[in-house]
């Protein structure tokens, strides 16, 4: 590989980024979305390495991130549920 | 060396985007800063050689996702929601957590620099081994012919998901409707009319799409349950309380008919999923359309987060 892939780059400083806000952040909406940049970077990464094929881009990589884009917005889906209902709890408590 | 400009800029434009998305204090801000970060990623993925990618991104990831994620800060509501309070850990522990996040996206930037081109890799067999009279298009041959598991237990997962959502009782659709004023002018519903069937159409073009171009039953179905989401918002589609069987066997759909498809052909072909030469490509379109139902619904049924639909008028 020669030179420094930008996106490569990119996809490391994404998970990091994603990894300390779900960390550090209190508000469950927003882990929830560093849960996703955290994928979105490991999905750049998987994209970064079936570019490195000699003959095209690999099909085998691209199929697994597709499936993952969608595992994602399921679980993340499933979790704005959870969210929705701990503050409909919660409301219910404070009357 | 425009190119690699282009790409500088996009790369830096992903890294600011997700770090003010996950900074900045005002959640609202935050989550259409998240979508135009998915929004750009889809465009990193059209330039990356990955246009199935792409159209997924832009459709599931920015599309379907910010209207959940919007509607469920809709959801949240009430005042003190909107700034969210800044981190209870204690200084040392944010610094801390900095740090090791800095050194995990540094080894990984490390080990990705490290990996080379692998040659004679599963790609390459699998580029070489694809049914290619079946299906032209190697992301959706892949899928359903290689890694046939993953998509049936994604669409498992997708369902469960579904499933889940009616469990924790919490309709997104009732509790935005309730406090909307939006919905009152006559412009949404004329809105509604012109641009639905539009959608429609562009739905179910890119599931017989995927068959020899960008496209799929994932992408396809995204669409076809954006057009639904439309359509529940602008009042043509409301909630029910109960799940007609209709609307039950829709939603497996996509899992019966590939679990039959399966199943059906174990004994002259020997294995769970193994199709005969001739017919593969028959049984993928069939697979994929029923998928792509299946998905429709359960993504449409995600937002509404109601067990069931109804007509409205």
């Amino acid at each position: 590989m020669a030179g420094l892939d930008v996106y490569a780059l990119a996809a490391a400083v994404l998970m990091g980024l994603g990894f300390h806000g779900l960390v550090t952040q209190p508000h469950p909406l927003k882990r929830l979305l560093a849960v996703n940049v955290f994928g979105n970077g490991v999905f750049l990464a998987l994209i970064v390495l079936a570019r490195r094929l000699p003959d095209g881009p690999d099909p085998i990589p691209h199929a697994m991130v597709l499936t993952g884009i969608v595992i994602a917005v399921s679980a993340t889906a499933f979790g704005l549920a959870l969210v929705r209902r701990q503050a409909q709890d919660r409301e219910r408590g404070d009357d | 060396m425009t190119l690699s400009l282009f790409d500088g800029l996009t790369a830096l434009l992903l890294v600011i985007l997700a770090w003010r998305c996950l900074v900045v204090p005002d959640l609202f801000r935050g989550i259409v800063l998240f979508v135009v970060f998915g929004l750009l990623l889809a465009l990193t993925w059209a330039r990356l050689d990955a246009p199935d990618l792409a159209l997924a991104e832009a459709a599931i990831g920015a599309g379907i996702l910010g209207v959940l994620l919007l509607g469920t800060w809709r959801a949240l509501g009430s005042p003190r929601s909107g700034e969210t309070p800044a981190s209870s850990l204690s200084r040392w522990l944010q610094i801390a957590s900095g740090l090791g996040s800095a050194l995990l996206a540094g080894l990984v930037a490390w080990a990705l620099h490290l990996v080379p081109g692998s040659e004679g890799g599963a790609g390459t067999l699998a580029v070489e081994e694809l049914p290619l009279p079946a299906t032209g298009q190697p992301v959706t041959a892949v899928l359903l012919d290689f890694r046939s598991y993953d998509t049936l237990l994604e669409t498992a997962v997708l369902l469960m998901a579904v499933v889940g959502s009616w469990l924790a009782r919490s309709s997104l659709l009732d509790a935005i409707a309730g406090n909307d004023a939006t919905t009152d002018t006559p412009v949404v519903p004329a809105l509604v009319r012109l641009f639905a069937p539009v959608l429609l159409v562009v739905g179910a073009y890119l599931v017989w799409a995927g068959a020899h171009s960008p496209g799929g039953a994932f992408q396809g179905g995204a669409v076809l349950a954006a057009a639904g989401v439309l359509m529940a918002l602008g009042r043509v589609l409301g909630t029910a309380p109960n799940v007609g069987w209709l609307l039950r066997l829709l939603m497996v759909l996509g899992l019966l008919v590939f679990i039959s498809a399966g199943l059906l052909l174990m004994p002259t072909e020997g294995s769970f999923m193994a199709y005969p030469e001739r017919w593969a490509g028959l049984i993928m379109h069939l697979v994929e359309y029923a998928l792509a139902l299946s998905i429709a619904l359960s993504l449409l049924l995600l937002f509404t987060g109601a067990p069931g639909l109804r007509r409205l008028g």
